[in-house]
């Protein structure tokens, strides 16, 4: 075959998009990553899945023995910590892909090569937020389904934990941008994980009811981004639904319309010089 | 396209183009064009704006000012559509590591527009014709220099750009690699695609630019084919002064005056002096040879004495 059939025998691609957004650049990207997670699959699940799972039946066996039921309440401590665990897995996943993950790809170059394509930041963004909220879906899945055969969630109305799982994917997906597009170095990235991740899992109301701290620091534990997305998971894991949850919705909505704009401007800044 | 069927239309037109990063002006207004089917090099020392120059036409990175055409379509305004007909390899090769050799290059054309079918048919063609059909399966990490070199040059003719676009294409390779590397792109070059590449290896642009830019400080010194270049300023061949062990301070110091007062062109590159005759044929030395004991052999001008002259000899940072 001679190279003027292989190299210019080609018609150009058409390029269609909706908004201005190409999807295929959407979707090669997403594919793209998805190829990369199932080639070290197991690294992953050991991340996604059994560490989350672990942790919950950790917290939930043990310390579930020394505190049978929620002070002040007749709920099950399991029951109270799995639902926490659900969306604390979904914070982390996606951060994790947008953090350590983004920089590794912008220090390895491979967004740059990715740029001489076609497609723009913007998709580049979205692709790998897309990417963020589908490992924080399967991690959804696989804990849910523990939890569930444990006995820890019985209500059918924890398929609405999807709703939060993907707020709070999307927003933390968005918040490990912005530190990835800012970091001068891999051990500033690292900061996530101690500023942003660990204080969250701790202080959202994951293990323990917001009655249980002074009235002060109940105020302020509130405003905490993960917190809302606790308290709807929840509610609907427990079936106990009520209208503050339309407040919770959008103190996350809100959240994600400061934040994304906010990892755009930076992940541009970053890439385009 | 053959080669010798080559277009006089331009593809690539580049104007007053202007890059400035906070205080230091990386290119300072040059401008040149590319013929479509062309081979087109920009030589420099580091530091010189090449990168700059690539990233600017790739659409990587934005102009100060001033205004880059490629296929008639303006890089500032249509990036996009730009993109749709340029094939890029950036100076570090930027493959996947987390993909397999195959998926790179499927991947990155179903990012440029193929269809995923296109996409595998096209990746085996393009691993066929670099040669790298055997890796097809294999790690990132476990390919050579020269393979990962191959393999980013594969993956930007993926969607069969008109034009290709290179950053350094052979640094870091071993001899042996790097021959390859230009076997392949002289082959590219005779099915009619067009290249523009930037390089500071001089045999490099002397084997396959058609025409080249040599770049300084952000501004091109001169441009012109090769052979044109180096006649222009150079002449046809160098007399080499290989100056006696015995020769004293005084006697060099005198035969520096000497060539000062006489106007030449002259470079030293370690114990010997290079005197040039630019435009002419042979310098003659005649008037130099008895202010101190010397050998004077010449050789034929080459790319790399213009190099030098226009570039200097300091070095640079990296």
């Amino acid at each position: 075959m001679s190279t003027e059939v292989i190299f210019l025998n080609q018609a150009q691609a058409e390029l269609k998009t909706i908004a201005g957004i190409r999807y295929r650049s959407i979707a090669a990207l997403w594919l793209r990553h998805w190829f990369a997670f199932i080639r070290f699959w197991k690294y992953a699940v050991a991340f996604m899945f059994v560490e989350p799972v672990v942790m919950m039946i950790g917290v939930g066996v043990g310390i579930g023995r020394l505190v049978p039921t929620v002070p002040g309440t007749e709920i099950p401590y399991p029951e109270f910590v799995a639902p926490g665990i659900i969306v604390g897995s979904a914070m982390f996943v996606p951060m994790v892909e947008c953090s350590m993950g983004a920089y590794n790809r912008m220090e390895n170059q491979l967004y740059d090569t990715q740029l001489t394509a076609p497609l723009s930041v913007l998709e580049v963004l979205i692709a790998d937020i897309s990417f963020g909220v589908t490992r924080a879906f399967i991690s959804m899945v696989s804990i849910t389904v523990i939890a569930v055969a444990f006995g820890w969630i019985n209500e059918w109305t924890v398929v609405f934990v999807v709703l939060p799982v993907f707020l709070v994917a999307v927003l933390f997906a968005g918040v490990g941008f912005l530190f990835s597009s800012t970091a001068p170095h891999v051990n500033f990235v690292t900061l996530v994980f101690t500023v942003v991740g660990t204080p969250m899992f701790m202080f959202s109301g994951i293990f323990y009811p917001f009655e249980v701290l002074p009235s002060w620091a109940q105020t302020i534990s509130n405003f905490i981004p993960l917190a809302p997305a606790v308290n709807l998971s929840r509610a609907f894991a427990t079936n106990t639904m009520d209208a503050s949850m339309v407040w919770d919705l959008l103190f996350l909505v809100g959240m994600i319309a400061v934040v994304l704009p906010l990892s755009y401007v930076l992940l541009r800044r970053k890439l385009i010089s | 396209m053959s080669q010798t069927q080559v277009a006089t239309e331009n593809l690539v037109h580049v104007s007053d183009l202007v890059k400035d990063y906070d205080e230091l002006r990386a290119v300072d207004g040059i401008g040149f064009d590319v013929k479509r089917g062309e081979t087109f090099g920009l030589l420099g020392p580091n530091g010189a704006g090449k990168t700059t120059t690539m990233r600017m036409l790739a659409g990587l990175s934005p102009a100060t000012d001033g205004s880059i055409t490629v296929a008639g379509m303006d890089v500032a305004k249509s990036g996009r559509d730009v993109r749709n007909v340029i094939g890029v390899v950036t100076q570090h090769d930027g493959l996947d590591n987390s993909l397999v050799v195959h998926r790179n290059l499927e991947m990155h054309g179903y990012l440029a527009g193929l269809s995923y079918r296109e996409a595998i048919k096209r990746t085996k063609e393009v691993l066929g014709f670099f040669n790298l059909e055997s890796r097809a399966n294999a790690s990132i990490h476990a390919l050579s220099g020269g393979m990962k070199r191959r393999l980013a040059i594969a993956r930007a003719m993926m969607a069969s750009p008109q034009l290709l676009v290179m950053d350094e294409p052979t640094t870091g390779l071993d001899p042996q690699s790097r021959n390859r590397v230009w076997e392949q792109l002289g082959a590219l070059k005779e099915s009619g695609v067009t290249i523009i590449m930037s390089t500071h290896y001089m045999i490099e642009a002397e084997t396959l630019c058609d025409r080249l830019a040599i770049m300084d400080h952000g501004n091109i010194l001169d441009i012109g084919e090769p052979d044109e270049v180096v006649r222009h300023h150079v002449g046809a061949e160098v007399a080499m002064l290989q100056i006696g062990d015995s020769a004293t301070r005084e006697e060099r110091a005198a035969l520096r005056r000497q060539l000062e007062e006489e106007g030449r062109d002259y470079s030293e590159v370690g114990p010997r002096i290079l005197v040039t005759a630019p435009r002419g044929t042979k310098p003659d030395v005649s008037t130099l040879t008895d202010i101190v004991e010397m050998r004077v052999t010449y050789r034929p001008a080459h790319l790399e004495d213009v190099f030098l002259v226009l570039t200097g000899r300091e070095l640079r940072d990296e």
